[in-house]
Order: structure tokens, then C-alpha cells, then sequence
């Protein structure tokens, strides 16, 4: 067999086969529309992280020159600051609660069961707990970083088990070269299935119930995502997700939709118990 | 909008050859399939935010660059067998090129995914060795390298009788 031989059999081999067209565009669309617009959710992000750095030194740069500039000030009444200092949230959930506290803000009287605590590592052997006499937990408590905090458990309100995560996130201010967030925003909120609001100066962004993974071969069915976000002005985040299934992939599928509506997911993601 | 319909009409002119690179590639169908859809997702996130004078060679480069990265990432998640499964290289006949396909197939899966890579895109996708080594990010010289190594792996696997002559264009 030589070269032309092998380039033959190749061809031979392939050109038999199936080509599900439409099915495999699908998918890669529905896939590059998620990839863009979670490049778009990180650009918000970075964006607002940015705003925040900019706002801080800029309060501490009118701060500086005005004590400098005290002794020459000609009299009168004081000029008001024009700028105010950009308030920066922190963390309120303690690194290992993280997943204990999603656990309690979710519907009552459901069993609940803790399988993952991320952000970090080394992780903690599991454990058991207990939320608002609901059934035990069983934990895998980790460590979070600085700049995160995630918890992920499996919720089940008797009408199958769904996958639900948490994640925390600060802003990250390496990244200072993002497109405006007004940009961002807006071509976010324009993709089909994502519903933009504002509340409390900052963006509340929800999505589905919508397909993860559209068209793609999943041995269980296809998993149903629905998703809740709430970015900050200074550039933090907290995100929320509920699946049909007991994995984001490769899990299985246990009901038609999420467990809980963007509604209940958003109540979530904006409550205190995150941020201060 | 526009670039949601022009996408759309790319993607379906060139789904078929590029499944057909990916499931040799891949060696069976269900993978190919996500390859292609992964590649697609790329190609659609490069599609509006930047120039692509040749979608097609774009979206080819995406394709080898994409399995030999996500090969890289599986190899982890590949699970050790007791007991290897009976190849055809003993019973095979010669006659046919039934028997020469699947050896061919089995043969291509013994290879590491950037051997694969550089013998599907050379003989089957007729890419040149510059064109291979600037998607996969190597100079020519390590390419034409690789290239060479993959044939005598070959040549190995599917036995003397297999041999490809002639050295590599």
C-alpha cells in the first residue's frame, strides 16, 4: 500500500457514513451561543471590576490632591467632592458554609443532599449535616480562595434529584481592557432566553429553563439548565443554577426542568447571606 | 442578525467534510460529532468578533487543534482494561479492502492524537506539511518529523504486508 492507498482508503472509509447535518449545526450553535455569552457574563464581570478600581483611585487621587491643594485654597465655602468612594462588597458566607447556607435558602421540607464544595483545594473529608431538620447532609466541605466561593448540591423535592450551584466570585481586577459594561450588558440581554433586569443599581441576569447542551449525544437525555446571575457595580458576582439532572454532564437526567424557577433562583442569588 | 444567518450557511456547507476529518480522527462517530459541534461553537465565537478570510481553513485548524487538545485533557479519564480485545491483524485477509479499512481504522487508534492529526490532515484533508505545522503550532521540520514517525507506527501496527512505500512528499 503506498501514499495514494491510504489517502484512498481514508475517503472509502468516511464517505459511507451518515452525516447528521442538521443535527451537529444545532448543537455548535447552541454551544457558540453559550460561549459567547459567557464571554460576555465575564466581560461584565472585568468590566465592573475595572469600573471599581478606576472610581477607587480616582477617590483617592481628589483625596491626595485635596490635601495638597488645602494650604493654597482660596476662602469660601469648600467645593463638594465630586467623586464618592465606589463601595466594595465582601464576602459574608464563611469559606466552608458556603454550600450549608444554599442548602437553607432552598424550598423547605425537601431532602437534600450535599455533594460538592469547591473553590480550592486541598478538600476536607466528608461530613454530615443537617439544614432546618431536613434529611442528613453529606458534604464534602472545601476551602474557597480569596476571590471565590462556590457550593454545589443535590436538591430533591421528591420529584428527582437536581444538581444546584452556587458560585461567588470577586471582581478580577488584572483584567482592566473589557468593553464597556453598558456594551456587554446590552448584547447579553439580547440573546434569545436571557431576561435582564436591574435591582439595586446592579444587573440581574436569568436564562431558561434552556437546553445545556443542544443536539449533543448525552447517553441520558439532554440536561436542562436554568440560571440566575446578579453582578454588582463594583465587579462581583453571584451566580445561581439548577439542572434536570444530577450533573451539569454526563449526569442523569431525573426530570423535564430545573426544580426551581428563575424567580426562586434570583431570590437566591441576591440575598445577603453572600455579600456585605 | 446577518452574521447569525451567514454562520448558519457556513456551517452547513462545511459540516460534512469536517465530520468526515473528525471521525477519522476520532474513530467513531458519537465523538466525531461532538468535535464538529465543539469546533462549530469556536468557529461561531470567532465569527463576529473578528476578520476570518478563510472560515474553512479556520474551521479546520479549530477542528485538529481542538482534538489533539481535548485528547490531551481524556487521556486522564481513559480507564485501563484487563484484557486487550482481539485485533484482526491474525485472521485478516489481504483481498479486500474491507479487511484493509478496518485494519486501517484499528491501526489509526493505536496512534497518539497528534499522529492521528497530522496523517488525517495530510492524506485524507491533502494539507500541506506548513500548512499541518502552523495549526499545530510546531515548526515544519518537527512536523515533517512527526509525520514520518506516525507512518513507521503505522507501518508497524498493520504489519510488513502494509508497508507504505515511498517516503514523504
Amino acid at each position: 500500500m503506498n501514499e495514494t492507498d491510504l489517502a484512498r482508503v481514508m475517503r472509502d472509509r468516511v464517505h459511507g457514513e451518515p452525516v447528521p447535518v442538521d443535527r451537529i449545526v444545532a448543537g455548535g450553535l447552541a454551544r457558540g451561543r453559550r460561549l459567547r455569552r459567557r464571554r460576555a457574563t465575564l466581560r461584565i464581570a472585568t468590566a465592573g471590576g475595572a469600573l471599581a478600581s478606576v472610581g477607587a483611585a480616582a477617590a483617592v487621587l481628589v483625596g491626595t490632591l485635596g490635601a495638597h491643594a488645602a494650604p493654597q485654597a482660596p476662602a469660601g465655602p469648600a467645593a463638594q467632592p465630586s467623586n464618592t468612594p465606589v463601595a466594595t462588597h465582601h464576602f459574608a458566607v464563611p469559606a466552608d458554609q458556603t454550600a450549608r447556607t444554599l442548602a437553607a435558602l432552598l424550598p423547605a421540607g425537601s431532602t437534600r443532599d450535599l455533594v460538592n464544595q469547591s473553590a480550592g483545594s486541598p478538600s476536607s473529608p466528608p461530613r454530615t449535616l443537617s439544614v432546618d431538620g431536613a434529611q442528613p447532609l453529606h458534604s464534602i466541605v472545601s476551602q474557597a480562595s480569596a476571590a471565590h466561593r462556590s457550593g454545589s448540591l443535590l436538591f430533591d423535592d421528591g420529584h428527582g434529584s437536581a444538581l444546584i450551584q452556587l458560585s461567588v466570585q470577586a471582581p478580577d481586577l488584572r483584567r482592566t481592557t473589557s468593553p464597556s459594561r453598558e456594551d456587554d450588558s446590552s448584547a447579553l440581554c439580547q440573546q434569545p432566553g436571557v431576561t435582564c433586569s436591574t435591582v439595586n443599581g446592579g444587573t440581574l441576569i436569568t436564562e431558561g429553563p434552556v437546553p445545556e447542551y443542544t443536539g449533543r449525544h448525552v447517553p441520558h437525555g439532554d440536561p436542562v439548565m436554568s440560571s440566575t446571575a446578579i453582578y454588582e457595580t463594583d465587579g462581583w458576582s453571584t451566580t445561581v443554577t439548577a439542572y434536570n439532572a444530577t450533573a451539569e454532564k454526563d449526569g442523569v437526567v431525573t426530570r423535564t426542568n430545573p426544580p426551581m424557577s428563575t424567580g426562586q433562583l434570583a431570590a437566591i442569588a441576591t440575598s445577603p447571606r453572600w455579600l456585605r | 442578525m446577518r452574521d447569525l444567518v451567514d454562520f448558519q450557511e457556513f456551517a452547513v456547507a462545511r459540516t460534512t467534510p469536517l465530520f468526515r476529518t473528525a471521525w477519522l480522527m476520532c474513530g467513531d462517530a458519537h465523538t466525531a460529532e461532538d468535535l464538529v459541534q465543539e469546533t462549530l461553537a469556536k468557529v461561531y465565537l470567532a465569527w463576529g468578533s473578528r476578520r476570518i478570510d478563510n472560515p474553512a481553513g479556520y474551521a479546520h485548524v479549530t477542528l485538529m487543534r481542538t482534538f489533539v487538545s481535548l485528547r490531551r485533557r481524556r487521556m486522564t479519564s481513559e480507564r485501563p482494561i484487563a484484557v486487550i480485545p482481539e485485533t484482526s491483524v491474525e485472521t485478516r485477509s489481504h483481498s479486500g479492502d474491507v479487511e484493509l479499512r478496518i485494519d486501517l481504522m484499528a491501526a489509526l487508534d493505536k496512534l497518539s492524537a497528534p499522529d492521528r492529526a497530522v496523517l488525517v490532515a495530510r492524506y485524507f484533508d491533502d494539507c500541506t506539511i506548513d500548512v499541518i505545522a502552523a495549526a499545530l503550532g510546531k515548526t515544519s521540520a518537527a512536523t515533517r518529523r512527526q509525520a514520518s514517525r506516525a507512518l513507521e507506527r503505522l507501518r508497524l501496527v498493520l504489519g510488513p504486508d502494509f508497508a507504505l512505500e515511498g517516503e514523504l512528499r
